[in-house]
């Protein structure tokens, strides 16, 4: 079994009469990266305030390194890194001195205090913007600073609230590597988003949380195995008649036939040789169609499918 | 070594603060310097010349005579035609006549234009007459001529100011702790999650503002010494000194406001201003009798009120120099800064919030 760097227990916390965390109880375990997925408002903020012990709750136990955490626990939160969803940095200091101040308030050796600067800005990639001021950096670059600024000091736990929000592909590449690597050199990771793609990159287990309480978790296949989904069809065509559409439904283990505008999407609660079959009754029916293709669904469709929304509302 | 280094750094960057703590004391203290500059120019001063008629019949006339040979702020001579008197007067030979009646009654002023010398004559006439009435010795009654009291409210004015100035540094204060309060801003969660503590935070937060302060009071007192050219006597290191001591305690304030109130960011600096505000006025600032209301009533209070304390330092060292009075208003003053420190550091030590 391996080691436990966080356990929560029964955490509720509680905004007058809102319920934004609801009972929650979960572990993190040693070396991996844990995702905590969804929507917004759905509590994944809250939780990681209240477990760095920002935020006062209604009930629960929060234990970090197996100890408990208090506001004054400082040994504990020297081998915590933090990066929060809003980003965090002061706007008089340029690029380097930022990552310098921020990594200073855990090293109090300078030399090595500088050494690790220099490494978060090579590991973000910033290299070229370290006397940059803040406010000159593009969205992506701030994000890839502000992150810079929560792991220089070469933290045993991290946690990433957000990381990604409105960052552009290459950024968020490079952002995604980074976390990576601060794995692979052994770090324990919690990582909160709403983007499926990056869970199912990025995460070794995964999370879902809606309105304070876990909908679902395990890895990704297994939470893909748990709903009922298994396979995915999507047919790119025009104007398909809701008597044909009644006919696929009639099709074995079809779940679902959903149509839009060019786009007829059919879901599975099997994997056999479901392309064929449809292919066959396309062509049976002289439908004509730019392209077809079968996916395994993704978490997004899980999300959807044990809640009923849609994670990117 | 290094953060102190950024967070001054950050300080002075920030244009507004550094405006109104350099710049507004002095710009303040240089209206209050022209306010006064035109009646406090001592070289420029010639006592107004009066003339009193002699009556022999009048008991308090002899009184009088004693009287102005002492006061030197006002040329008096004695004469017996009125009439003459009265064209020397119409001319502006003189400022004034006095005239006095038989027995007892107290004698007259006649002026013919209004101004600063006629003020001046004014009001002597009145202070002499009040003592004569109160029935005390001339020898005990303090007649100061309007020139010095007008320098001493001059330098009642200049020390509020001080004390003010200092007491304002409760603003850098704040705004200083609050960049490290998770509540207040971004990068202050990320200070309250590292490994920080709470001790250290308000520390530096102290240290930093207390150097921005220093500086800051150095630009005051280099104007104020050199450029106004006001005198502070030969108490000027005392002044100076307990200038910065009362700094310290005004950071101090600050600090405690912005750790004990959780409340946004306009809300602290309203009550930062209000408690300073507060201490000023009870301190007698803005009226001297509510000081005596307290020092009768509750006399603890202006032991522990930062202000009480500055304006009674100032003022016992102008007086008395720099005596027990003087350096137990200095010790009081550390005193206060520590406490407060150590209350605010003790409220953050703990400290969770309820939301961000
Ligand atoms: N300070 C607050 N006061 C009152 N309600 C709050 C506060 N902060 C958050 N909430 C509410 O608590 C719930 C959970 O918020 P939280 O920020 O934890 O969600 P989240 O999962 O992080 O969302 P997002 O993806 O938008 O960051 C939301 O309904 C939110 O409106
Ligand atoms: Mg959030």
């Amino acid at each position: 079994m391996a080691e436990k760097v966080i356990e929560v227990k029964k955490l509720t916390k509680k905004y007058k009469e809102l319920t934004a965390v609801d009972h929650l109880s979960f572990d993190v375990e040693k070396g991996e990266i844990l995702g905590l997925l969804g929507p917004n408002g759905s509590g994944k903020s809250t939780t990681i305030n209240s477990i760095l012990s920002l935020l006062t709750f209604d009930e629960g136990d929060i234990k970090i390194f197996g100890e408990e955490m208090t506001p004054d626990a400082l040994e504990i939160k020297r081998r915590i890194g933090v990066v929060f969803q809003d980003v965090a940095v002061f706007e008089e200091l340029t690029v380097w001195e930022n990552v310098n101040y921020f990594c200073s308030l855990y090293i109090s050796d300078k030399a090595t205090c500088e050494k690790y600067t220099e490494e978060a800005i090579k590991l973000v990639g910033l290299g070229d913007f370290k006397k940059f001021l803040p406010k000159k950096l593009s969205g992506g670059l701030l994000r890839r600073l502000n992150i810079a600024c929560g792991i220089a000091h070469k933290p045993k736990l991290i946690f990433l609230d957000e990381p990604t929000v409105a960052v552009d592909p290459q950024s968020r590449n490079n952002i995604l590597e980074g976390i990576k690597k601060l794995r692979d050199n052994g770090a324990t990771i919690v990582y909160t988003t709403h983007y499926m793609e990056e869970v199912e990159i990025l995460c070794d287990r995964v999370i879902i949380l809606d309105h304070g309480k876990i909908v679902a978790s395990g890895t990704n296949d297994s939470l893909k195995d748990l709903a009922k989904i298994k396979e995915k069809i999507t047919v790119e065509t025009r104007g398909i008649s809701k008597k044909f559409q009644d006919e696929i439904k009639k099709l074995k283990d079809v779940v679902s036939v959903k149509s839009g505008r060019d786009t007829l999407v059919v879901n599975y609660s099997d994997t056999r040789k479901n392309l064929a079959e449809l292919v066959n009754l396309l062509e049976k029916n002289k439908i004509k169609y730019e392209k077809i293709y079968s996916e395994r669904p993704t978490l997004n469709d899980v999300f959807l499918e044990l809640t009923g929304k849609d994670l990117r509302d | 070594m290094k953060r102190l280094f950024y967070n001054l750094k950050i300080t002075f960057k920030n244009k507004e603060l550094i405006f109104w703590t350099f710049a507004f004391p002095i710009i303040l203290i240089t209206l209050f310097y022209a306010a006064f500059s035109n009646i406090t120019a001592a070289d420029n001063y010639t006592a107004p010349k009066i003339v009193a008629i002699e009556n022999e019949n009048s008991k308090l006339l002899p009184v009088y005579k004693q009287i102005f040979e002492k006061v030197d702020a006002l040329d008096v001579s004695f004469e017996n035609n009125f009439d003459e008197t009265k064209q020397k007067l119409e001319k502006e030979d003189i400022i004034g006549i006095i005239t006095f009646e038989d027995d007892m009654s107290f004698p007259k002023l006649i002026i013919e234009k209004n101004g600063t010398s006629q003020t001046i004559v004014q009001n002597i006439m009145t202070e002499i007459e009040l003592s004569i009435r109160s029935g005390k010795q001339f020898d005990e009654v303090k007649i100061k001529n309007t020139y010095e009291r007008n320098q001493e409210m001059a330098m009642i004015e200049y020390f509020s100011l001080l004390a003010m100035a200092c007491l304002y540094g409760a603003m850098i204060g704040t705004k200083s702790l609050d960049k490290s309060l998770a509540n207040m801003t971004a990068s202050g969660k990320r200070i309250a999650v590292s490994a920080i503590s709470k001790a250290k935070i308000v520390l530096v937060s102290l240290v930093t503002s207390y150097i921005t302060q220093l500086i800051g009071l150095a630009l005051l007192f280099l104007h104020i010494l050199f450029i106004l050219k006001i005198d502070f006597g030969p108490e000027l290191p005392g002044v100076i000194g307990l200038t910065a001591v009362g700094a310290l305690a005004g950071l101090a304030l600050g600090t405690f406001v912005s750790a004990a109130f959780r409340v946004k960011e306009d809300t602290k600096d309203g009550i930062t201003t209000g408690f300073t505000m507060l201490c000023c006025f009870f301190s007698g600032m803005m009226g001297p009798s509510m000081k005596f209301v307290i020092d009768s009533a509750v006399p603890f209070l202006n032991k522990i009120n930062p202000a009480a304390l500055l304006t009674d330092g100032y003022y016992s060292l102008t007086n008395f120099g720099a005596g027990e009075r003087f350096w137990t208003d200095v010790i009081l003053l550390l005193v206060f800064s520590g406490v407060i420190s150590i209350i605010s550091v003790k409220i953050l030590r703990r400290q969770k919030y309820d939301n961000l």
